[in-house]
């Protein structure tokens, strides 16, 4: 690979999908409609206040949006990409293609 | 960064992806012979049932299924969509050859037959479609847990 072609490959690295959780999470939710809290928390292995932290930190930079239906117990809290957060993950995912060929 | 960061990353979008499609893998034993009910109701009113009757009931299990995948979308903890899993397709085409050969089977024995035999064969054989279209999507998505293990 040229040094020129890895230049433009890591261009397309985005530092906030440089975090494995938060980059697992983007995985998930570019193969699906939606994706619940507790789906996410038991593919990615991680506790609830973890994935609450990386998903907050993906709701800030307009990636994903969160959705609260009912309370308490029964509440079900769900996850769902943004047109901007998709772009961004492709972005990111076809810069790791190119820089391994 | 390094290429073994990029090969890791890489492999973790691949699980993400393949998540939601793994989670489908699972189905319930009542919706092999629901779907057979359905199939034999749909060959009876199509057969039996003429104007508006005929309408309303085909009308209605035509909603039927839309009314399912929103109940079942409902349901889920995480929904498909976008490309599948290469080694899910094998599953995808055999729905459409069985879908096709239920039809052929059912128009087939309604001419030789009659509505009731008919709508009882389409019943047996959708169900068995869909019996194996499950195992085989659950043998597939196997295949893609082993190779992303």
């Amino acid at each position: 690979m040229t040094p020129a072609a890895t230049g433009s490959a890591l261009d397309g690295l985005d530092p906030i999908l440089n975090a494995p959780k938060r980059l697992a999470i983007m995985a998930v939710l570019e193969g699906s409609q939606f994706a619940e809290f507790g789906f996410l928390r038991d593919h990615l292995a991680v506790s609830d206040s973890d994935l609450s932290k990386q998903a907050a930190t993906l709701e800030a930079a307009g990636y994903l949006t969160i959705r609260k239906s009912g309370r308490g117990r029964g509440g079900v809290t769900s996850y769902q990409a943004t047109a901007g957060g998709t772009a961004a993950y492709r972005r990111h995912r076809d810069a790791l293609r190119a820089m391994l060929g | 960064m390094e290429s073994d960061e990029a090969r890791r990353q890489l492999r973790e979008i691949e699980r993400g992806e393949a998540a939601s499609w793994l989670h489908f893998a699972d189905y319930d034993r009542w919706q092999p012979p629901a779907f057979g009910i359905w199939a034999s109701a749909f060959v009876l009113s199509l057969a039996l049932l003429d104007g508006s009757p005929r309408s309303l009931a085909t009308l209605a299990l035509i909603t039927a299924p839309w009314a399912y995948v929103a109940w079942d979308r409902q349901r889920r903890a995480v929904y498909p969509s976008g490309p599948m899993p290469p080694e899910l397709r094998r599953s995808t085409w055999a729905l459409v050859a069985l879908s096709l050969a239920v039809a052929i089977l059912s128009s087939s024995v309604y001419f030789a037959a009659g509505a009731w035999i008919a709508a009882l064969a389409a019943g047996i054989a959708t169900a068995g479609a869909v019996e194996l279209y499950g195992r085989v999507y659950a043998a597939d998505a196997e295949r893609v847990r082993r190779r992303l293990a």
